[in-house]
């Protein structure tokens, strides 16, 4: 069953244009919408909530035409980075709140209380009011009001991006079980691609009011279709290289690095195009050989379970992410590979070949 | 260019002890990062540093000497704090050679190094705007540059990063490391991002309430921790910190965990643990990318039996979330070989594996 449903959605703003967007996001998904600042993410957000009117297509919710749903009748909750307690509620008050105005029984209200309780970690403070609690306990008693709703989706703008990194670690494993354990529906906006890509069980790449790409995680990470998905998918991104395939089309060289890539024969003759590589697909080489390239180390930064390189290429700085932990001078000048199986082609207009 | 000694520093604020009995050596041209959660001193121990606030006891010397009574002005010290100064109606070039006019330097100078900064900062084409039409990345590597001109002795660079997106911050960190690099500056820098203090520090001091936990290298901080809080803070992901009550019974020491469930010590990890006879509660740290699947490597290894929870994508690889009765592990599924909701066996090699004492939290054995 799907939960929600975009058909040629538009959105049409004096700047910016949002759409045609077309997605559905199924029953139980937790979906993930992940986009730089400002490129639509959290219109669609207002969309599915009705705070806002598409201008053109059509948006089903559970199947239902949601323009005959106003925004009470849409049962959805919605939980933003700046959360609104009321202040002077304590945590308790707060999360059954919405349960009470609705008509909840008492009984199911206890019920739904003392399940979010247990998987938020929240038992302890639900009887202090929002001022005494820490930024953390706070975003976990809005996220308890949302949960204890128990609604047909769930709406999640940023919603632990004030969080400190650590809790942000944990906060995340716990949104991802409540989800699973509750079988709710979970649309997740961030611009941490990270968070984004550990969490979802599909994700939206939205660039420019369109989506750019939309898939697993492992399949937007690993065959992303465009330039512009590649760049902000992955930390560090993805390392890039001007080149042109030779005129029988059985190599592609690159242009500043001595190093001519075998390819299928099949693609474009004597086109320009862009290699992309992931910066875990480059490493450092023992000897030199033709299958390697030289790069100047300008720094190293040692992360204990990986380290990052930082290498010019002339103007470029080339990222590379070595397992392990790496000894190696800054200012020396090294032999580098990459692995020619794992490579991301992109024709001139920055899409997939 | 300074090297600066800070002996047993306290600070208090009332009756607040911001800084305890804190000290450190830093040398010539080091980068020191100061790091450490909200409130833990690190701001007020730079504050010092900078003469902006005085210690209550102890001291702080530079190049040997104490400039407790030397105007701050006249300290030659660099400030780039997280809400940048910036003249916003002054051009990026004014901007830039500001502090060189009010030292008087000739004008000449003053053009070349204005030149050379913009030139190294990328915003050559930018000199002749007003600074307010410049990006927030921009003005942000602008404030930075604005201290860097001055050569100062001492650069102090208070969460100068903290306000950039998340790409460009990746950016500005390898940048900053070369500028260092190349102008050689004593450079000290405060963060609560461990990452960050990881990947531009020649060393860490890693503060909690007032009080220095470890200074050091950023691997040697990450490969032996000192204590509990150190091993917990850095690294991305976290420490595995499985929390016990230590059981010994015939030849055998165990380590009984949360909801019922035990770790079997043995080999080095055993004897770490038995180091200090009196110690009853224990926590048993490995790192997620030292824990492994499949066929066991050693004897010695520990095994243990989970079921995977969550699987998470993070960068390259994937990210298990094991859960054994009520305590979790986190391990990295390097082959792609774990399914969700699957009973898995995974090993802790005893030699990857740290013992900390939980009542004190300090390191355990072999350090």
């Amino acid at each position: 069953m799907n939960a929600i449903e975009f058909k040629n959605v538009v959105k049409t703003y004096p700047e910016f244009t949002l759409g045609p967007i077309n997605m559905t996001i199924e029953k139980g998904e937790f979906f993930g919408i992940f986009g730089p600042p400002s490129s639509g993410k959290t219109s669609i957000l207002k969309l599915i909530l009705g705070l806002i009117d598409a201008d053109e297509g059509e948006i089903f919710l559970v199947d239902q035409d949601a323009t005959e749903l106003d925004v009470a009748e849409r049962d959805i909750s919605m939980v933003f980075q700046n959360l609104a307690l009321f202040p002077h509620m304590t945590g308790r008050e707060n999360i059954i709140f919405p349960m009470k105005e609705r008509g909840v029984s008492k009984k199911d209200i206890d019920r739904r209380l003392i399940f979010v309780s247990d998987v938020l970690h929240i038992s302890h403070i639900l009887h202090k009011n929002p001022a005494q609690m820490s930024g953390g306990e706070r975003q976990r008693i809005a996220l308890g009001r949302a949960f204890a709703a128990d609604s047909r989706a769930m709406l999640l703008d940023e919603p632990i991006a004030a969080l400190d990194a650590r809790l942000r670690e944990e906060m995340r494993v716990e949104l991802k079980r409540l989800q699973r354990e509750n079988n709710q529906t979970f649309v997740y906006v961030s611009h941490d691609e990270e968070e984004v890509m550990a969490v979802s069980d599909r994700v939206a790449v939205v660039i420019d009011g369109k989506i750019a790409q939309l898939g697993t995680p492992d399949n937007v990470y690993n065959r992303p279709n465009s330039i512009a998905v590649a760049e902000v998918i992955g930390t560090p991104p993805m390392n890039f290289f001007e080149g042109q395939f030779t005129p029988d089309g059985e190599f592609f060289d690159v242009k500043n690095l001595n190093v001519r890539i075998p390819v299928d024969g099949e693609t474009l003759l004597n086109e320009k195009a862009t290699l992309g590589v992931r910066p875990e697909d480059i490493w450092l080489e023992n000897d030199k050989s033709d299958t390697t390239f030289d790069l100047a180390i300008s720094s190293v930064e040692p992360l204990g379970g990986h380290t990052i390189i930082n290498a010019r290429l002339g103007e470029q700085i080339i990222k590379i992410r070595a397992p392990g932990q790496v000894h190696i001078e800054q200012g020396s000048t090294q032999p580098f590979a990459f692995d020619q199986r794992r490579i991301h082609l992109f024709d001139a207009k920055g899409m997939r070949l | 260019m300074s090297s600066i000694q800070i002996t047993n520093v306290t600070k208090k604020f009332d009756d607040f002890t911001a800084v305890d009995q804190l000290s450190l050596d830093i040398k010539e041209g080091e980068f020191v990062a100061l790091l450490g959660p909200s409130g833990c001193g690190k701001t007020t121990t730079m504050n010092m540093i900078a003469g902006l606030e005085s210690e209550t006891e102890g001291s702080i010397l530079f190049d040997g000497q104490d400039l407790s009574r030397t105007r701050i002005q006249d300290r030659n010290i660099g400030f780039v704090f997280q809400n940048y100064a910036i003249f916003t109606h002054l051009s990026v070039y004014k901007n830039l050679s500001y502090g060189l006019e009010v030292k008087k330097f000739a004008k000449s100078e003053i053009d070349t190094r204005v030149r050379k900064m913009a030139d190294r900062m990328s915003i050559t084409h930018r000199l002749e705007q007003p600074a307010s039409s410049l990006s927030v990345n921009e003005m942000q590597k602008l404030a930075i540059g604005r201290s860097a001109i001055m050569e100062p002795r001492i650069f102090l660079l208070d969460e100068p990063l903290s306000n950039l997106d998340a790409g460009f911050r990746a950016y500005m960190r390898a940048e900053l490391k070369i500028l260092q690099h190349e102008f050689g500056q004593t450079m000290i820098y405060v963060t609560h991002d461990q990452i960050e203090a990881m990947s531009l520090a020649d060393k860490i001091a890693i503060i909690d309430q007032g009080k220095l936990m470890q200074y050091g290298s950023p691997l040697d901080i990450y490969n032996s921790p000192n204590n509990h809080f150190v091993a917990n803070f850095v690294g991305s992901p976290r420490m595995n910190l499985i929390d016990g009550e230590l059981r010994g019974e015939a030849n055998q020491l165990k380590l009984m965990i949360h909801g019922g469930a035990e770790i079997i010590l043995k080999g080095q990890i055993k004897s770490d643990f038995a180091s200090d006879g009196k110690v009853r509660s224990g926590s048993f740290g490995i790192r997620p990318h030292d824990i492994y699947f499949g066929e066991r490597r050693s004897s010695d290894d520990i095994a243990m039996h989970g079921t995977v929870e969550v699987l998470e994508r993070v960068g390259p690889k994937r990210l298990a979330y094991l859960q054994v009765l009520e305590t979790k592990f986190l391990a990295f599924d390097d082959q792609d070989q774990l399914k969700v909701g699957e009973e898995v066996a995974f090993f802790l090699p005893p030699e990857k594996s740290m013992a900390f004492d939980m009542a004190s939290g300090r390191r355990l054995g072999a350090v």
